[in-house]
């Protein structure tokens, strides 16, 4: 590493035009408190090399790296717990797509603070799922980014190839890879491909995963099965598909070696193939899940792990608290704890502090990330079973862990909560929430251990100032509070204990505090311009000029095939037409914050407004009028997403469809569409400002006189108010 | 072409799902020996050793790369470890064997009790794509088979091929001790230890050692 003296002419440069294109932009790979391994591809060879520096410091530091078409470059030296800024160039020239990227670096080895990973299975289809169940994460997870991002495997459907990793896991997350340190698991579609033994093909090419301990844990020796240290956390990934899995044998030799050395409060294990599981897979039959179930679970729960992620079977799936169950078939014998788990509900999972041989783990199968699900859902030691699309999120701080399952339309289905040892625990609000302002909202928490008074406190600078919302007495464990009548997306609860800092706790992540306003731009069943005809329409089809006055025109639905169709459009004989074109005009007198599309589609759809790509699904044969859907979708399928930049213009706005047929033979086409406007209603509202309230002597929030912005002196309590618990999760997504 | 189509069909699903359009796709071009080959492996990872036995039997001449490695798994798995000893070294004579062909012939070889052959085949396997898994197989079938020095030197290759594995270096306790280096044995247990306190079967070898020691 050496520090430039002449940084100022590389600030200068744009990414716009590229000598060098990469097919893989950064991703990081090891990051630890000290240090990180930025890894990027480009489809030419070339010498490259990593500006970086902490943020506001400018990138003072280089590392370079040799000529070659992946480069893999450490940047050792680093503080903890501290946000970086880097950029990846080739001589003068910057390669990526964005002009610099940020990482944190994790905290010390033993820190209890705060951090949260994303957890994800069976992703790597390319598909509207797997796109879906990443967006709906982004809403949900209350931060900006998720701090690691766990893979447990089958990534890259259908064999693992070079170009299947680039397009169904580097392409689909590259806007988050470049922030989040990533570590996986190798999957069977993966292994079609690349080989544990010899540590060779795409996936070991693509991935640089700790062998020698360099993260904490011991030396393993091969990049197939490692563990790492994370905060106050020791994770462990095994390869459950392709090593030797028989007691005795390597990994499983490691293993117990490797769970005897920890000292970390936390231990959470993933792999592949889970050892309880009714989905797509068998765990009862299939010799994977039997092997892992019978020989590595009982090295595991003796090494006192606590959670373990798997995925294969094409589901959601997560265990009562367990311990012992590892008899083939299962049966509900080893059921530690049989709640559900939930703090909202049955509790969260006791357990003693520290690392407590046997104390029960949680089994979670995260089968679900974006490839077709299915099964019974009905294996006997899972508390909840769900046969959707979604992902998990995962919060840990200090002796709390908390997951959360974020299905793919962004509604969080299922939540389960680990404590160890005496602690205070805040279920609700918990992060992801989005709440009225001014409505009346019931904080609560749970207690394990002696039941003391607490105090309660809000945030609406994620945690920078602190308001007291009130005390709660001896036993207490909720308190209701009037959010205040001001909006904002940083809003926290903290609840400490009295005369106990170590009983304190904050929400995993920040909820937002919004009001808006929303306006049905057009509605499904609204009348459309379309050409079904086998010529391609003229390129222009797709501008406000263009001449459509000899299209077709009806209302939706259109297409053809199914019988449900309101305006049926041509069928050719015998060969399909592959597209069809539809396209509306709109007026737009005043901009949106946010648009809602509601999208039927049959097999695939690409969208534009003012000629601006905005969305397109089962697209990946491109926009050719002879191409192809790149895959099937489902009859009549829906898809809803949210869009902040879409480039409205005030007057007329065109929006134009091009929707495909899967194939010559197919046998039917489906198109409708609605949009709906929302804006954020400020009017009687204003930005959070703590420094703007007071608290009164019972705790609730007074406005203080000195609040300006449409904007009262009122004094609110909790009587005579009803509990309003509107809650909504919405759903994002950037255009393409 | 058929490659091609084989690979699109085999996006998103799982074998036992792909098998009947990589069926059809195989009777509608049945002249293509890698497609068949593909239809037998893909059976063979579904589960369905007979039907891939079928196929491979009715191949034609034109053998693809892999077709000796596949005969040979498929017949340890009917338990057959003649054949699939034959299909093993075929396959390791050809120019670009299948790297999973090294650790099958071992396999097989340990399967017929020919311990001492076996060890010596994983660690050929090891020595050719180095792994934790085949050092210590053909570490331990030494010292099973009595030559705890052998042990020792194939771990040190290891050791010095993948560093410093835990796994590696508790077979070498193993083999120290085996050849009654106890001294040798205890210090790399105790460098273990260190790692790993509260490992109670290193624990437990200890006193054994140290029992055992004069």
């Amino acid at each position: 590493m050496k520090t430039l003296v002449k940084i100022a002419s590389l600030a200068l440069l744009s990414p716009a035009s590229f000598a060098v294109d990469l097919d893989r932009e950064p991703y990081l790979q090891q990051l630890n408190s000290d240090s990180v391994v930025v890894v990027w591809r480009g489809t030419t060879l070339h010498s490259g090399g990593v500006f970086y520096g902490t943020d506001g410091g400018g990138l003072i530091h280089e590392v370079q790296s040799p000529e070659g078409f992946q480069h893999e470059v450490l940047l050792s030296g680093l503080r903890p717990n501290t946000e970086y800024t880097y950029r990846v160039v080739s001589g003068t020239e910057t390669l990526s797509l964005e002009n610099s990227y940020t990482f944190k670096t994790a905290p010390p080895v033993g820190d209890r603070s705060a951090f949260q990973m994303w957890v994800v299975g069976d992703s790597g289809t390319g598909s509207a799922a797997q796109y879906n169940v990443k967006e709906a994460m982004k809403t949900i997870a209350g931060k900006d980014l998720p701090d690691l991002y766990l893979h447990v495997g089958d990534m890259a459907y259908g064999n693992g190839t070079d170009s299947e990793f680039t397009s169904r896991f580097f392409l689909p997350y590259q806007e988050l890879l470049s922030s989040m340190p990533v570590f996986t698991a190798i999957g069977n579609h993966e292994g079609h491909s690349s080989t544990s033994s010899t540590q060779s093909g795409p996936y070991f090419d693509a991935y640089v995963l700790p062998t020698q301990g360099e993260l904490g844990g011991l030396a393993s020796g091969t990049e197939a099965y490692y563990s790492f240290d994370y905060a106050n956390a020791h994770f462990v990934v095994l390869d459950s598909h392709q090593s030797s899995r028989e007691p005795g044998d390597a990994m499983l030799t490691w293993l117990e070696a490797d769970l005897a050395a920890t000292e970390q409060e936390w231990v959470v294990a993933f792999w592949h193939h889970p050892p309880y599981t009714k989905g797509s897979h068998d765990s009862d039959v299939e010799s994977h899940h039997v092997d892992m179930r019978e020989n590595a679970l009982p090295i595991l729960e003796f090494g006192g792990v606590d959670i373990v992620f798997g995925g294969h079977s094409h589901i959601y799936e997560r265990s009562f608290l367990l311990n012992g169950a590892y008899e083939t078939p299962s049966t509900a014998n080893g059921i530690v704890d049989s709640g559900d788990g939930n703090p909202a509900s049955d509790g969260a999972y006791e357990k003693q502090g520290g690392l407590e041989p046997n104390g029960g783990a949680v089994y979670v199968v995260a089968g679900h990330g974006g490839t077709g699900v299915r099964g019974s859902g009905d294996h006997p030691l899972m508390a909840f079973s769900e046969v959707e699309n979604g992902s998990v999120l995962v919060d840990v701080h200090e002796n709390r862990l908390s997951i959360r399952n974020v299905r793919d339309d962004g509604v969080v289905t299922d939540r389960a909560t680990l404590i160890k040892g005496d602690g205070l625990h805040v279920v609700w609000p918990n992060g992801g929430e989005v709440l009225e302002p001014d409505s009346l909202q019931k904080i609560r928490w749970q207690v394990v251990g002696p039941n003391r008074s607490a105090e309660v406190f809000y945030s609406c600078d994620n945690g920078v100032s602190w308001q007291s919302v009130g005390r709660a007495g001896r036993g207490s464990t909720e308190k209701h509070f009037t959010l205040p009548n001001s909006v904002g997306k940083d809003f926290l609860v903290r609840v400490d204990a009295e005369g106990e800092p170590a009983f304190s706790d904050t929400s995993d992540a920040r909820f937002t505090v919004t009001s808006s306003l929303d306006t049905p731009l057009f509605e499904f069943g609204s009348e459309w311009r379309y050409y079904d005809q086998p010529d391609a329409p003229g390129s222009e089809w797709k501008s406000l000029a263009f001449d459509d006055s000899d299209w077709g025109q009806g209302p939706g639905q259109l297409g053809y095939g199914d019988g449900d169709e309101s305006t049926e459009l041509y069928d050719a004989e015998p060969d399909n037409v592959p597209s069809a074109y539809f396209r509306k005009v709109v007026r737009v007198d005043e901009l949106p914050d946010s648009t809602t599309l509601s999208l039927l589609y049959d097999d695939a759809a690409a969208i534009w407004v003012n000629e601006s790509l905005l969305m397109h699904v089962n697209f990946g044969n491109g926009s050719d009028h002879d191409a192809w859907a790149d895959q099937s979708s489902p009859d009549d399928a829906r898809l809803t997403e949210i869009f902040d930049d879409i480039p409205w213009v005030e007057g007329e706005n065109i929006i134009a469809v091009m929707v495909k047929q899967r194939n010559a033979e197919s046998s039917d086409l489906s198109f409708d569409m609605s949009m709906l406007f929302s804006s954020e209603n400020s009017e009687g509202y204003r930005e959070c400002s703590p420094s703007g309230f007071d608290t009164g002597e019972d705790g609730q929030v007074l406005l203080n006189e000195g609040c300006t912005v449409g904007c009262t002196t009122t004094r609110r309590t909790g009587a005579g108010f009803a509990l309003f618990g509107f809650v909504a999760f919405i759903f994002r997504r950037k255009r393409p | 072409m058929i490659a091609l189509l084989i690979a699109s069909m085999l996006a998103h699903e799982a074998p036992s799902d792909r098998l009947p359009s990589l069926s059809q796709q195989v009777h509608a071009h049945p002249e293509s020996a890698v497609a068949l080959f593909d239809l037998a492996e893909m059976y063979w990872r579904s589960g369905q050793s007979e039907r891939a036995n079928e196929i491979l039997k009715g191949m034609p001449q034109l053998r693809p790369a892999g077709w000796h490695w596949l005969q040979g798994v498929l017949a340890e798995s009917q338990g057959d470890f003649v054949s699939a000893e034959r299909a093993f070294r075929r396959e390791l004579e050809m120019n670009n064997p299948r790297s999973d062909a090294f650790p099958g012939l071992a396999r097989v070889l340990e399967a017929q009790d020919r311990l001492s052959e076996a060890g010596e085949a994983f660690f050929r396997a090891a020595c050719a794509f180095p792994n934790p898994d085949d050092y210590l197989k053909a570490a331990q079938l030494a010292r099973l088979t009595g030559q705890p020095a052998l042990a020792e030197q194939r771990l040190q290759h290891g050791l010095q091929s993948l560093g410093p594995a835990v796994s590696l270096r508790f077979e070498r306790v193993e083999a120290l001790a085996a050849m009654g280096e106890s001294q040798a044995a205890l210090q790399e247990l105790d460098a273990l230890l260190e790692l790993a306190p509260r490992h109670l079967k290193w624990r437990k070898k200890r006193i054994e050692i140290q029992e055992e020691t004069p």
